[in-house]
Parts: C-alpha cells; sequence; structure tokens
C-alpha cells in the first residue's frame, strides 16, 4: 500500500525546496508512542482525489531513535491537507503484512483518524494549513 | 491504499471471530448473574470450601479457564455474549485443598474501554464506535474464549487474533504472544489441538482463508501456511486424527462484510455441512465429505480406523440461533430458552460416503480425554444446561450415558478430563470443572469420578467468588 512511497519521497524532496521561496505554509508533524528504530515515512495530500488514488503532493521520511519524531512539510498554499504514514520497523522500505494482508507494522493518519476497518477517510483525515506553522500530533503507541 | 481496504475489512472481520456456546439458558433471572461484570480488580487469591466429600489423593494441579467477565460501563453495553473481556481464573488444588483467583486480561481493547468507561471496539456482536482505535485484530482482541499452557507459558485464547500471555501463577498479563513476527495477528483459534507427544496444532479463519499453524511443545513455530477452505464457513472449533486435520465447513456463511460480524453470516440450509480433511503431512491432499446441514461450535475429538473411516464426534444443533440472538438477547439479560444441541458422531467413509449417527443426548462443551487427542476412544463428557443441569458421560462403544444432575439452581459449565496417577484407561480420570450456583450465588469446583458419573461428585469446594460463565479451560498438573 505505501509501496510508492519511497519514489514520492524522492520527487517530493523539491516540494519543501523549490516552493521555499514563497512558502506561506507548513506543517509540522510531531509523532509520538514509537519504537526507537526503523524510519518513518510520511505522505501528504493536497485533496481528496489525490487521497483516496494515492497520489501524494508530498513525501518525507525520518530515521526513528527515541520515541518521538518529527518531520516537517513547508511551502504550502493554504488549504486542506491530510497526512497517511507507517513505521517501517524493519527498515525495509514497505509497510509489511500478514498473510491476510493485515499491517504488521504500526500506521497513522492525520488527526488520529481511524478507519472504519480500513483507511481513515479524507473527511476525518482532512487539516487545515493556513500562513505560519500547524502542528500535527500523531501517536503510534495503540497500534 | 485502496487496494488495502478489502485487507482492513478481513482485518475486521477475522478479529470478531470468537465463540463459544452452552446448549441453552434457562429464563430465570438468577442466570443473568452469569454475565454480569466481574469486579474490575478481579479474584484475590482465595481458599474455597469444602462443602462435600474429599479431595481425592494425587489430585493436585490447577484448572484455568476463561470466559467472558465484563459486559457493560453503565447504560454501554456488549452487544453479544462473546465480546465480554477475557477473565480468567485459575482453580488450584494441592493438600486436599483447593484456591480460587481470577482476573482479567489486560488487552488492548480493555485498556482503552475503561479509559472511556464505555464499550468502544467492535466485535463479533458488537459494533463499536465511531473512530474505535482499530489497527488490526489484536486492537479487538479479547482474550476471552479458551487457555492452554505451553512451556512455561499460559495463554490466553481468542480466535480472531494472537494469544495473549500470563502469568500462570499471578495471571498477570505479560502482552500479545506473537508467535512470528510476519504472522503477527493471524487468527489463532480457541481449539489448539495438542498430539500425545506434545506438538500443537491449531488452525485460523477469516472467510475462506486458512491457515494451519504447527508448533513445537514450547510454541514455537514449527510451520504456518495459509490454506483456502473453499467457502467462508464459521469455524470455531476442529479435529484431528493422527494422520489428518479434519475441518467441519457448516452452512453458517460469512457472506457480507458489516459490524457487527455476526450480521454478515447467513444460515444456508440449502448447503450441506462438508468436512474438509487435510492430510498432515501434504496439505494439498484433500478430501470433502458431505453429511446434512446442521450447526456446531464444539467437536469432541477425532480418530481414524484402520479400514480408513474417520469419526469425529460434534455437538450439533438444528441453525445457528444462539449464536444469532439468544447470545445477544443474554447480555441484555432478556434470556430465552434456546434449543440444546445433540451430541452426534460424524462418520467419513473410506468411499466417500459420510453419515451422523445421532446419541439421543443433549449438550455443549463435549470434553475427551486429551492423552488420546487424533486416537480411538469411547468417551466424551458433555454439560447439559436444560432442566436439571447435568453432567453426562458418553460411552460410544457401549451406548451407555452415565450422568448427574446439579439440579435447577446450577449452571453448568465445562468439565475436563484429568487422568489419574496410576491406569492408563480413560475412565481412570477425574472430570473436573465448575458449576455457577444460583441459590447461593457463588462459583463451586467439583471433582467427580469418570467410572461413575452418576454418584456424584467426590468432592466439591464453594467459591467466595460468583464468577460469570466461562467458555473453557485447561488442566495443568504443575
Amino acid at each position: 500500500m505505501f509501496r510508492s512511497i519511497i519514489a514520492a519521497v524522492l520527487l517530493a524532496a523539491t516540494v519543501q525546496t523549490a516552493n521555499a521561496q514563497d512558502a506561506n505554509g507548513a506543517v509540522a508533524i510531531q509523532l509520538s508512542g514509537l519504537q526507537p528504530q526503523g524510519q518513518v515515512m510520511v505522505q501528504l495530500f493536497n485533496s481528496e482525489a489525490g487521497y483516496s488514488g494515492g497520489q501524494a503532493f508530498g513525501a518525507t521520511m525520518a530515521r526513528v531513535n527515541g520515541a518521538t519524531a518529527q518531520v516537517r512539510f513547508a511551502g504550502l498554499a493554504p488549504g486542506q491537507y491530510a497526512v497517511r504514514l507507517f513505521h517501517d520497523i524493519n527498515g525495509d522500505g514497505e509497510m509489511n503484512t500478514n498473510p491476510f494482508g493485515i499491517p504488521t507494522e504500526p500506521y497513522a493518519f492525520s488527526n488520529n483518524a481511524q478507519g472504519q476497518f480500513g483507511p481513515a477517510s479524507w473527511a476525518d483525515a482532512a487539516f487545515t494549513v493556513e500562513a505560519g506553522e500547524t502542528t500535527q500530533r500523531i501517536n503510534l503507541g495503540g497500534n | 491504499m485502496s487496494a488495502s481496504r478489502r485487507q482492513f475489512l478481513a482485518a475486521f472481520a477475522a478479529a470478531g471471530a470468537m465463540a463459544a456456546a452452552p446448549s441453552a439458558f434457562a429464563t430465570a433471572s438468577p442466570w443473568s448473574l452469569g454475565v454480569e461484570n466481574a469486579p474490575a480488580g478481579g479474584f484475590p487469591d482465595a481458599p474455597m470450601r469444602r462443602i462435600h466429600g474429599r479431595a481425592p489423593a494425587g489430585l493436585e494441579g490447577s484448572l484455568y479457564r476463561n470466559g467472558p467477565g465484563w459486559f457493560r460501563y453503565g447504560a454501554s453495553s456488549t452487544g453479544h455474549w462473546f465480546d465480554g473481556d477475557g477473565f480468567i481464573q485459575r482453580f488450584a488444588i494441592a493438600d486436599g485443598q483447593a484456591r480460587h483467583r481470577g482476573r482479567f486480561a489486560d488487552t488492548n481493547k480493555r485498556r482503552i474501554e475503561m479509559e472511556r468507561q464505555s464499550i468502544v471496539m467492535p466485535g463479533f456482536g458488537t459494533s463499536g464506535v465511531n473512530q474505535a482505535p482499530v489497527a488490526n485484530s489484536d486492537s479487538m482482541n479479547a482474550a476471552n474464549t479458551s487457555v492452554i499452557v505451553v512451556g512455561d507459558e499460559l495463554w490466553a485464547l481468542w480466535e480472531g487474533g494472537s494469544p495473549t500471555q500470563l502469568s500462570r501463577d499471578t495471571l498477570e498479563t505479560a502482552g500479545i504472544r506473537t508467535l512470528r513476527s510476519d504472522l503477527a495477528h493471524m487468527p489463532f483459534t480457541a481449539h489448539p489441538k495438542v498430539e500425545p507427544n506434545g506438538r500443537i496444532w491449531n488452525v485460523g479463519f477469516f472467510g475462506q482463508r486458512g491457515i494451519i499453524w504447527r508448533l513445537s511443545p514450547n510454541g514455537e513455530v514449527e510451520d504456518a501456511q495459509t490454506i483456502d477452505i473453499g467457502q467462508p464457513s464459521y469455524v470455531h472449533d476442529w479435529a484431528v486424527t493422527e494422520r489428518r486435520l479434519i475441518i467441519p465447513l457448516q452452512p453458517w456463511l460469512h457472506e457480507r462484510i458489516t459490524a457487527p460480524m455476526v450480521e454478515g453470516f447467513v444460515w444456508r440450509d440449502d448447503q450441506p455441512f462438508r468436512v474438509l480433511v487435510i492430510d498432515k503431512n501434504d496439505y494439498a491432499n484433500k478430501r470433502i465429505y458431505e453429511l446434512p446441514p446442521m450447526f456446531y461450535f464444539h467437536t469432541g475429538d477425532a480418530w481414524e480406523e484402520a479400514d480408513g473411516t474417520i469419526r469425529f464426534d460434534l455437538c450439533a444443533s438444528q441453525n445457528a440461533h444462539f449464536v444469532t440472538e439468544e447470545a445477544r438477547s443474554m447480555i441484555r439479560q432478556d434470556i430465552a430458552q434456546s434449543p440444546s444441541a445433540e451430541l452426534v458422531m460424524a462418520v467419513l467413509h473410506p468411499d466417500g460416503r459420510a453419515e451422523v449417527q445421532r446419541s439421543g443426548h443433549h449438550g455443549e462443551f463435549p470434553q475427551t480425554d486429551r492423552r488420546r487427542q487424533g486416537l480411538s476412544r469411547d468417551l466424551v463428557a458433555l454439560v447439559d444446561d436444560r432442566a436439571d443441569n447435568t453432567l453426562g458421560l458418553m460411552n460410544w462403544r457401549t451406548g451407555a450415558f452415565d450422568s448427574f444432575a446439579f439440579g435447577a439452581h446450577q449452571m453448568m459449565q465445562e468439565h475436563l478430563f484429568v487422568p489419574k496417577r496410576s491406569g492408563g484407561g480413560e475412565s481412570e480420570s477425574w472430570l473436573v470443572g465448575v458449576t455457577l450456583n444460583a441459590r447461593e450465588r457463588a462459583s463451586e469446583l467439583h471433582v467427580f469420578d469418570a467410572a461413575r458419573v452418576s454418584d456424584g461428585p467426590v468432592v466439591s469446594w464453594r467459591s467466595r467468588y460468583a464468577a460469570p460463565l466461562g467458555f473453557h479451560g485447561t488442566w495443568s498438573d504443575a
């Protein structure tokens, strides 16, 4: 499900740099409840269509060395965004699942939104970015 | 992400699947005692009072039992008996004395619901709230169906997810017992089968997909393979012979993913009760037999005769009414009488024919001498909650049925075979089990001599506690 995230991470580096000059918004994503290993893989979406279709607007990753980690997206036009992420505990770049397709690595969505036995909906995960910095605090401790 | 939606749905549906059922419940309100919340702090270890007889010499060990023990926070209640939080009890017999303690499995589900003081998580017959924090099947694992001692560990079993590891002594929860990291959150039924050599077989299902687990006596995964069972039957219990795995496929089919899960099952009595038989050494070598439609939760055990005939007993009823209706209404405490299951023997012939032989005796929670798991045997014990609340012992070879009726005030629960220290015959066993005495508002522990059930218990102890009705247990000599 997150297989495209590596490519997205590479492409999305441009979001943070190229648009930096006319930056008018940013989101800091503060993660807690982590096991201190591996990396978190984070995707940012700027539309419901992109979210539903898995077309990330931006992506990034961060090493996990403690119970918390932070990533940041800058240069964001004001609007609605959503984030999905997973903790790649074994560092293989993929969200691992068991043979029945149930994730075996922690995952989460912005607003700590929960899916109704599926991914969280755009309506539940979407948050507003305005000028300045928005903070999303996401806890993965319940996974 | 959309491709994974099905997978998440699978996780949900697999996770709710846990069950067990007694034959019936009387309408009288005293039985509501069986679905009251146990104290949140459990039952501190306490001596039981001997009320009858004397402990047999040489009977030493512990009966561990599990079952749903918490159902409601004020007006917020589970939607189904099978969704109560796992409450594990230990009845320890030593030096002629008995002691009783109980403790809740400290599951993710229970922690969240205790914090919010409300039923939150979805389950087998419970819808759960919007935005319930369900990450995987173990998020809502109630750890409430059975227990097994594996090496030095005690596992509380559910069926939609992983075992939960507990202390054998204090019953304190250590956490989810992931058997192998790539198999986290896979279903593991509450009815593992332990061969006489200690090897543990188990299965787990979601829809028509299954997993066959083979574990060492110490719980290490020797092998785990997924299989397709061909139809999305509800499989709570199953059986093994020395050479084969027996998976009954009843026509209660999981046709729709919905919350609560139980509403997605459909009873199809125009379809046969199929039995999938798989070679233990070659899972591709399998065969299907067909029996008339019937509903079951529990099997006794299976064995294979010299000519290849396979036999296994089960407690069969006409339909799924108990699980779809009665087990929900009992939480609302408007309990109605349910038709009892009949003990029957399924016979699978080498030529492909199959038949059901009826015993004429009713009950549930069938138990056999576990020294003979997968091997030929005569006896099966069961309890009947209708009328006089009876412990019965069926002898399939002679047709004899030896029974003892406790009377209307006693709610019967599973009785286990415990081998005597000497002698290897099936009837050289104690039958050890628990009743809930509604008149005394107390749990009782009873020991019968399997050779003389109708004589009544050789010893009975009464607890100072009244524990909610449990499902299944295990005996440990240690």
